[in-house]
């Protein structure tokens, strides 16, 4: 081969590994905006009938928007996989049980995270379920450094911590009265902001090891079949047993009402795309980046409850706004070296044909 | 067609095989699979570019050959499976014992 030839192998390796990185980060900031839009019908669906009479039952009220949202996402995940032409990859994934398995904690650990933001806002606050949940990429990052030595570079964690100190910073003016104002049931919250962090950020690790031996978009439709099929088995008896047939009633009145449903198809949209693009993230830069861009969300969903809602967001939005801004390039401008392969594993790239040996080899 | 999925096919096929050049990989995954066209010749690379970055294969060699990459000029890759692959293979029921 000539070294003009060489040259230009060269060149297009380079690119070649660039898009690879650079659309890891494309799909976890996919997944900060979706997540963010999803709360934009979120909050919605408890304005509507038959949620929004059920302020002083708000926990049976969150349980069902809670599995409804769960179901409307697998739907929406099983047309994105019939769609990309992957059913046939589904059945067969699943059937391989000792890969399928994983996605069962992993389901779990989210929807422990969700159902434990969910009483961080009822006995805590939204402001401090949010924080909350912003911080788990740490959690994330280090359980999935210290289980399959994912890279997570000294610049790697600063950036991260900026992120996550960014979101913290946007959401302390709500933060502070929450504190002050939370009264007795304010343990019982706390636990549920720590259910968030620890859940999110176990998920995502669990989701890496499973990844890596089966594909994103069947292995996201999977974690949802097994968080569905816990919500129904396990959580709904138990919530049949402790709110009774009101249970039914509100589901019953939530599934006829036409505006509920319209929200639904939204919500399942939103989240269960969401959770395509942070699972395909994943792969391409590891679980503690993917995790701390996709944590952008916190500065998304005011953006969009912004638009929404028309209410100007405080001064805090903009340092904390600016802050995770900077936290994503700390991210993002690492060297490319770096992130090619996103595990200390030995032997990541040999030898690229013909160049100088002892430039590549690590 | 293969019990197993894509995925796990693959990385048994190099398992078997030892290495080999991503267009060798995509024609034998469409061809035991019934499938067809650019999508899935692309989604064969791509399902090599995450297990790459995910430490499981080693990039071996890259080249140029239009003629393998219809007219495009495209880069290719020869990929091997490395220690860890065939660590994660076994964790996860893929390494065929017998054949």
């Amino acid at each position: 081969m000539t070294d003009i030839a060489t040259g230009r192998v060269s060149q297009l390796r380079g690119e070649h590994r660039s898009r690879q990185v650079r659309w890891g980060f494309i799909w976890a900031l996919t997944c900060a905006v979706l997540w963010g839009a999803w709360y934009v019908p979120g909050f919605a669906i408890y304005y509507e009938a038959p949620f929004v009479d059920m302020v002083d039952n708000f926990l049976l009220a969150a349980f069902v928007i809670t599995v409804l949202n769960a179901v409307a996402v697998l739907i929406a995940l099983f047309v994105w996989v019939a769609v990309l032409g992957k059913t046939g990859d589904y059945v067969r994934t699943l059937r391989q049980t000792k890969i399928s398995r994983w996605y069962a904690p992993a389901g779990l650990a989210g929807m422990l995270a969700i159902f434990g933001s969910i009483i961080a806002i009822a006995y805590v606050g939204a402001a401090f379920a949010a924080v909350a949940a912003l911080l788990y990429p740490i959690v994330g990052a280090g359980a999935a450094k210290v289980w399959y030595s994912e890279r997570i570079t000294k610049q790697a964690a600063l950036g991260i911590i900026v992120i996550v100190s960014g979101g913290v910073v946007i959401f302390t003016p709500g933060l502070v009265d929450e504190f002050t104002g939370a009264g007795t049931g304010g343990l019982l919250g706390y636990v549920g902001g720590a259910m968030a962090i620890v859940g999110w950020g176990l998920e995502g690790a669990i989701a890496g090891r499973a990844l890596d031996v089966s594909d994103p978009d069947v292995g996201i439709t999977l974690r949802f079949t097994a968080e569905v099929a816990i919500w129904i088995v396990v959580a709904t008896p138990i919530a049949w047993i402790l709110a009774g047939d009101e249970l039914w009633s509100t589901v019953g009145a939530a599934l006829s009402s036409p505006a509920v449903l319209l929200l639904l198809v939204l919500l399942g949209m939103t989240f269960g795309y969401c959770y395509v693009s942070w699972y395909k993230s994943f792969p391409l830069i590891g679980v503690g980046r993917g995790q701390a861009i996709a944590a952008l969300y916190g500065p998304f969903a005011l953006v969009w409850l912004t638009i929404f809602t028309l209410v100007t967001p405080s001064w805090q939005f903009m340092v904390g706004g600016l802050l995770a801004v900077a936290g994503s390039f700390i991210l993002f401008t690492e060297r490319r070296d770096v992130l090619e392969v996103i595990r200390a594993v030995p032997a990541g790239r040999a030898r690229t044909s013909r160049d100088d040996p002892s430039s590549t080899v690590r | 067609m293969p019990d197993v999925h894509i995925k796990g096919y693959m990385l048994q096929l190099l398992a078997r095989n030892g290495d080999m050049w991503d267009y060798e990989i995509a024609e034998d995954v469409m061809n035991s699979y019934g499938l067809s066209g650019d999508y899935w010749y692309g989604t064969v690379r791509l399902t090599l570019t995450d297990l790459y970055a995910g430490g499981l294969l080693a990039e071996l060699e890259a080249t140029i050959d239009p003629d393998k990459s219809l007219g495009e000029e495209k880069i290719l890759f020869r990929y091997g499976l490395n220690d860890f692959g065939r660590q994660r293979m076994q964790q996860s029921g893929l390494m065929e014992v017998t054949r």
